[in-house]
């Protein structure tokens, strides 16, 4: 759907349009979906996280400002309710071991960066691989490349500085390589 | 400088750098291509991440790291103007002055001196190195023969095969190929001599310091760079010769074809004869049966041509006969007593036209003297077909463009790069330009390679061409780059660059020189392009499972 088709439905939908605001939410309901499956893994607790994006964002809709893009803001949403549930799940405010959180040390000459070798047939496999990551490493990960928020909104969400966003990052993909490669080498 | 910590690089191509920092770090990967490595795979890492979770297919990302385009281009504006405003004053000055004649040799658009040096080169390397002429010339040959028949069992094999395969065979083809398998080369050192009343029932190729038929050659002559090619005898032939100095008193019955520094004719050619040398001269016994083509220097006709005779060059002077017309690009045109010309005389001249037709001298047709209209570079701007030409122009080049893009997408990957890469594209192409001539002449003048040069001059043509739309892919490039991507369609992105290149281009003065850049500039980018698809290709040959 093209960037004024949605903005169409925006306007409908903020006149309080419920089949214009429906309209739109289908439109990002898979990514909404995929979202919360990568970052509560599959099952129902995914599904219903889905679910309540769905109530949260028609009562958070009035803030939306329609000049910036739609999809952004939905998975903004998407991710907090997300990292809400993981927190109350862990029983702990806390995500994060502050250790991992430390930007310095971090050193050169791990596994070099995953190339085209896994584009093609192995997309899946880096899928599963993502999805084994423990929370801290995943959680970065998808937020940063599906729900494609930029760092100051990542530690925004995850109660951490833009820097140690970064140091996660970097470590999350080192992790995903060394772990893709000590698997994967045998088969490229 | 040192490079910055792999951490940095990632930032940076999440695009999370300071703005400070990320000056840095471009002003480093400007001249570092490991790291510029570095973000490249970064990059593609990313975009894999992204793919797999969006779970789409991949779209081949084959974009170079590099700094912001607007950069780039910042950076090679000025040079690059710099090197169009040096090439323009160059170029016009060697167009609009005559030099002084002590350095007209260096005029690169005249005849003056490019033989004299050419054939002093080839002469000196003859004496200084000896053997290595000849080595070039065989290699050339087998080379030539080797290439055709390995691209004729590419072509066969590929299909079933793979190119590994056909790689083997042509390096066997070239290994295994001896000089009597290709043609029958033979080398001699000193002279080589056709006595008189002896006769040779083949075609003869040779190369040695001299040559002279007194006898006679039942077939073709081809001699590969004599210093003296001496026909007394005849030639039932054609004869293709590259000689320092040719004289003939004998016949050819065939064409006689040559490029060389001096060629007297005295003899007699029954068919056309085509020169390229510095002075041909048509002594009063010679005749040419048919037509005669010269580009030289000067060329002095005081023979007879059986019908047409064209000359291009310094000058010409008839006091022979020609049966029928005479055209001629010459700067001085004279034609003395007892001249006969049978039908008419055209002349065109660049300048001044120098005629001078002596009382005795006949012209039985027309005369008709024309100078070469150089339009004023602002008149055409005022016709209506100029637009309407441009705009042919512009959508034959979309169209090819586009054609191209659905075949090689590769080609219009990447964008318009950082100044050093510029001048490097510029740089490589400009070796290219140079090379790719050289070597089809050089291929051209050992005779069996004549095909793979023609066939290496259509290519080079066609890269020529290719190269302006590569370039105007680019420029389309970075004039619709929208946060961090190209968002148009290719099509659209493809006939912005090409507007701007062709309105580029079309400007009075700049123009030209622009044209200049663009193309080399595009050629070496093709170069670049060729290169990295071999290495790909070489690199991801499959291994075995």
């Amino acid at each position: 759907m093209n960037e004024h088709a949605v903005r169409a439905l925006v306007e409908r939908a903020r006149t309080g349009d419920a089949e214009a605001f429906a309209a739109l939410f289908g439109c990002y309901e898979r990514d909404v979906a995929r979202l919360c499956r990568r970052m509560l893994g599959a099952g129902p607790a995914a599904e219903d996280a889905a679910n309540e994006v769905f109530l949260r964002t028609r009562r958070a809709f009035e803030s939306f400002d329609n000049r910036r893009p739609f999809r952004p803001w939905l998975l903004a949403i998407a991710s907090h309710h997300c990292v809400d549930r993981l927190r109350r799940a862990a029983l702990e405010a806390r995500l994060f071991d502050p250790r991992e959180l430390e930007a310095a040390d971090l050193p050169d000459g791990g596994p070099s960066p995953l190339r085209q070798a896994l584009r093609a047939e192995q997309s899946s496999a880096l899928v599963a691989a993502i999805d084994a990551l423990p929370p801290q490493q995943r959680l970065p990960i998808v937020l940063r490349h599906f729900a494609e928020l930029d760092y100051a909104a990542i530690a925004e969400l995850l109660g951490a500085t833009r820097n140690q966003v970064g140091a996660l990052l970097f470590r999350a993909r080192r992790e995903l390589r060394r772990r893709l490669e000590s698997t994967g080498g045998n088969e490229a | 400088m040192s490079c910055f910590p792999e951490a940095s690089y990632a930032l940076y191509t999440d695009g999370e750098l300071e703005p400070g920092e990320r000056r840095g770090v471009e002003m480093h990967l400007v001249g570092c291509q490991r790291c510029r490595a570095l973000v490249l795979a970064l990059r593609e890492e990313a975009a894999a991440l992204t793919d797999a979770l969006f779970e789409r297919e991949p779209v081949p990302l084959r974009t170079a790291p590099r700094p912001d385009p607007a950069r780039g281009v910042a950076l090679g504006i000025v040079p690059a103007l710099a090197a169009v405003v040096v090439a323009a004053g160059v170029i016009g000055v060697i167009l609009e002055l005559r030099l002084p004649s002590g350095i007209e040799w260096l005029n690169p658009f005249r005849l003056v001196g490019v033989y004299e040096m050419a054939f002093n080169l080839v002469f000196l390397l003859r004496d200084e190195v000896p053997g290595l002429l000849e080595l070039l010339l065989a290699a050339a040959a087998l080379g030539s023969v080797a290439a055709l028949a390995a691209f004729g069992l590419s072509v066969i094999s590929k299909r079933w095969l793979g190119s590994t395969l056909s790689v083997a065979a042509a390096l066997a083809v070239l290994l295994s190929a001896s000089p009597s398998w290709a043609l029958d080369l033979r080398f001699h050192a000193g002279d080589v001599t056709v006595p008189a009343g002896e006769t040779l029932d083949e075609t003869v190729i040779v190369n040695a310091e001299t040559v002279q038929i007194d006898g006679v050659v039942d077939g073709d002559l081809i001699v590969l760079l004599a210093k003296r090619l001496t026909i007394r005898g005849e030639i039932r032939g054609n004869v293709f010769c590259s000689v320092r100095n040719l004289e003939v008193s004998g016949t050819i019955a065939g064409n006689l074809h040559v490029i060389g520094q001096n060629a007297r004719l005295g003899g007699t050619v029954l068919g056309n004869v085509f020169s390229l040398s510095e002075r041909f001269t048509l002594a009063e016994k010679g005749r040419i049966a048919r037509d005669a083509t010269h580009v030289a220097e000067g060329v002095s006709i005081d023979g007879s041509v059986g019908r047409d005779l064209f000359a291009a060059g310094e000058w010409l002077e008839v006091r022979g006969s020609v049966g029928r017309n005479v055209d001629t690009r010459v700067e001085r045109v004279t034609l003395l007593a007892p001249a006969r010309v049978g039908g008419d005389l055209d002349a065109l001249f660049w300048r001044e036209p120098e005629i001078e037709v002596a009382p005795g001298a006949s012209i039985g047709g027309e005369t008709r003297t024309r100078i070469h209209e150089r339009p004023s570079r602002l008149d055409r701007f005022l016709h209506g077909h100029f637009y309407l030409w441009l705009g042919v122009r512009l959508a034959a080049a979309t169209v090819v463009g586009l054609l191209l893009h659905a075949l090689v997408p590769a080609l219009f990957d990447g964008r318009l790069g950082t100044g050093g890469e510029f001048f490097r594209s510029l740089g490589i192409g400009f070796l290219a330009a140079v090379a790719a001539p050289i070597a089809v002449v050089v291929s051209a003048c050992t005779l069996v390679g004549i095909p793979l040069a023609l066939m290496g001059a259509a290519v080079f043509l066609t890269a020529l061409y290719v190269a302006g739309i590569a370039v105007a892919a680019l420029i389309g490039k970075s004039l619709l780059w929208r946060g961090g991507e190209v968002r148009a369609p290719f099509g659209l992105v493809l006939l912005a660059g090409l507007a701007v290149l062709m309105v580029g281009v079309s400007l009075p003065f700049v123009g030209p020189p622009l044209r200049v850049v663009a193309v080399l500039a595009g050629l070496g980018l093709l170069v670049e392009r060729a290169q990295s698809a071999w290495r790909a290709r070489v690199r991801g040959a499959p291994a075995p499972a």
